[in-house]
């Protein structure tokens, strides 16, 4: 299996796409970093007018726990694009390549070659994830330093202090792990009834569009829906900047995408299983 | 070793409405080079990929090895190499990347040296380093060959191998289908459009048409001008057959016609088959020359495809 795995992780890294998304958050990372470092402190001035009366705060604000904070709310909904680039070619692309039918021909079982292929994508999404957060957090307390986390929220403000904040990043990058994952396992999931990877990619976008729309508008028929919808639960993450976190929320919604990628896995599986190989 | 390699029974597939394999059964011999002639959409592919697992058949049974290939999936391909359609390899890889990467997948890990020795079989050892996007349509087929072979194989299947190849790559890829089987001892199955080729390198055949099999026999007997293929209706045929192959005679499968038999044999032999069979009181209703196989073929195929294809 292991060897499997380094494969299909080898196929991966072999092709120049896969460096797109690399260059891609590395690129927007920097930017902000550059914007923040030039301009950062009229930035601060302006949206916190109000607020340097009445808060007494330790340190510059302006610093790079903050800036990741920043980083993470803006990229967070962008990921999801880089990372189906990735998981809805892993079949689709094969299919569309024709090494499909070269690759079944092989004393391998469809099954484990499938769950080589979901866990390399795993690995993939990972590595994006830990690329993202070296450049959004140890980059950005490089080069701005640390100091108390202030998070304006829609209702309230939270003023977290400097020496608090680490393992929530933690805690933040491993929620979006599990939600970047589910992204993935949808793509992948869709990868398998297609032989070009743009209706995956596409369709993988389509849906987390809609279900964003659904999840952020505040209409009483939507909010109905909210529960059950991943994209809901993909934003959790936000919930371990509370103070004190509300654990029950965020890990019901971890379990609930977890949920969602043990469902997509078995049912690529199923389908895989019992696919007419025609490509 | 008396075992068949493949044999395939009532094997069936449909794809929505179209019937694409039709009760197709035919035996690849150890060590045959299996030809397997029909006109484009005749059910060559789809019965070749079934054979390999790709496709999963409606109804009929394919034994591999003796195994079924239902339950042995794995066993059977460990000794099975194969080239379908197109040779479609990873582009962003090298021809050496690409045989250890599939070597790997066939549950061998191949050394340089085996891999080199591959690169060398199809005449690819110069151009080991270089990335396949940069390979012509005849190296892309002689590597997807070596990727067939890189775990030595008992069987090979090869789906029109030699599809968009220039003479030359024709002539190589006709050598090497001979050399598979003669040096090396392997079966090899091997499909074409084309009477020509198949002619040339198979020792038996079977032409299929709209997924049904219209003539299985040794290319010796369907092709070799010396010998007039005659059709005989006999009263009895199940004895007939049974008398002649006991007389040394090679006996073709007569399509969709039970009472009659149709062998190659020369002119001057067709009294005596004549007299051996009345000798052993079975009544003879008609002996007659059958068509040439080129003309079989050609009226199969007759009014969708020019003629010329099959002449060159």
């Amino acid at each position: 299996m292991w060897k499997l795995i380094s494969i299909e992780l080898y196929k991966i890294f072999r092709r120049p796409r896969t460096y797109i998304s690399f260059v891609a958050i590395g690129a927007i990372v920097v930017l902000i970093l550059l914007a923040f470092y030039a301009d950062g402190e009229n930035y601060m001035a302006f949206g916190m007018q109000a607020l340097t009366q009445t808060f007494d705060v330790q340190g510059s604000l302006l610093n790079g726990y903050l800036i990741c904070f920043v980083i993470l709310q803006t990229l967070l909904i962008h990921v999801p694009l880089l990372i189906t680039l990735i998981a809805g070619d892993q079949v689709a692309g094969e299919a569309n390549m024709g090494t499909l039918r070269l690759l079944l021909t092989k004393p391998v079982s469809r099954s484990r070659l499938l769950l080589a292929k979901f866990l390399a994508t795993i690995v993939y999404t990972l590595a994006l994830l830990v690329w993202m957060a070296f450049l959004s957090l140890a980059v950005s307390i490089l080069v701005f330093g640390t100091g108390d986390l202030l998070i304006l929220k829609s209702e309230e403000v939270v003023v977290l202090s400097g020496n608090d904040v680490l393992w929530r990043y933690a805690g933040a990058f491993a929620f979006a792990a599990i939600a970047m994952s589910t992204v993935a396992a949808l793509a992948f999931f869709l990868s398998i009834f297609a032989e070009n990877s743009i209706g995956p990619i596409v369709s993988t976008m389509s849906v987390i569009i809609v279900f964003t729309i659904l999840s952020s508008l505040d209409i009483p028929v939507f909010n109905a829906l909210k529960p059950y919808l991943f994209t809901t639960h993909i934003i959790g993450w936000k919930g371990l900047f509370d103070d004190p976190v509300a654990w029950v929320p965020v890990c019901k919604s971890a379990v609930i995408l977890l949920v969602h990628i043990i469902v997509f896995l078995l049912a690529s599986v199923f389908v895989f299983n019992k696919k007419d190989i025609l490509s | 070793m008396n075992m068949p390699v493949i044999e395939v029974r009532n094997l069936t597939k449909k794809f929505d409405d179209i019937v694409a394999v039709d009760e197709l059964s035919f035996t690849v011999n150890a060590a045959d080079v299996y030809g397997f002639l029909g006109q484009n959409g005749a059910g060559k592919s789809t019965t070749l990929r079934m054979l390999l697992s790709l496709i999963f058949p409606d109804h009929g049974d394919m034994h591999i090895f003796g195994m079924d290939l239902k339950h042995n999936r794995r066993e059977i391909l460990q000794q099975t190499g194969a080239v379908i359609e197109r040779p479609d390899l990873y582009k962003y890889l090298t021809a050496y990347e690409t045989l250890s990467v599939f070597s790997t997948m066939s549950g061998i890990r191949a050394d340089r040296k085996r891999i080199m020795s591959q690169l060398e079989l199809v005449g690819l050892t110069d151009r080991a380093e270089g990335k396949v996007r940069t390979f012509s349509q005849g190296m892309k087929q002689r590597l997807g060959i070596a990727v067939a072979l890189i775990h030595d194989p008992r069987l090979v299947i090869l789906d029109e191998p030699t599809n968009g190849l220039d003479p030359q790559g024709i002539a190589d890829m006709r050598n090497l289908i001979l050399h598979l089987s003669r040096e090396m001892g392997k079966t090899v199955l091997v499909s074409s459009h084309l009477l020509s080729e198949i002619e040339q390198v198979a020792t038996r055949m079977l032409i299929i048409d709209k997924g049904r099999k219209m003539v299985e026999g040794s290319v010796e007997a369907l092709c070799r001008p010396a010998l007039k293929r005659v059709e005989i209706d006999l009263a009895d045929p199940v004895r007939a057959k049974e008398i002649l192959t006991k007389a040394g005679y090679d006996i073709e499968t007569a399509p969709g016609n039970h009472s009659r038999l149709v062998l190659g044999i020369r002119e001057e032999e067709v009294p005596v088959v004549n007299r051996l069979l009345v000798q052993n009181d079975i009544d003879v209703i008609s002996i007659r020359p059958a068509n040439s196989l080129e003309e079989y073929f050609l009226s199969l195929t007759a009014g969708k495809q020019h003629v010329e294809a099959y002449k060159y």
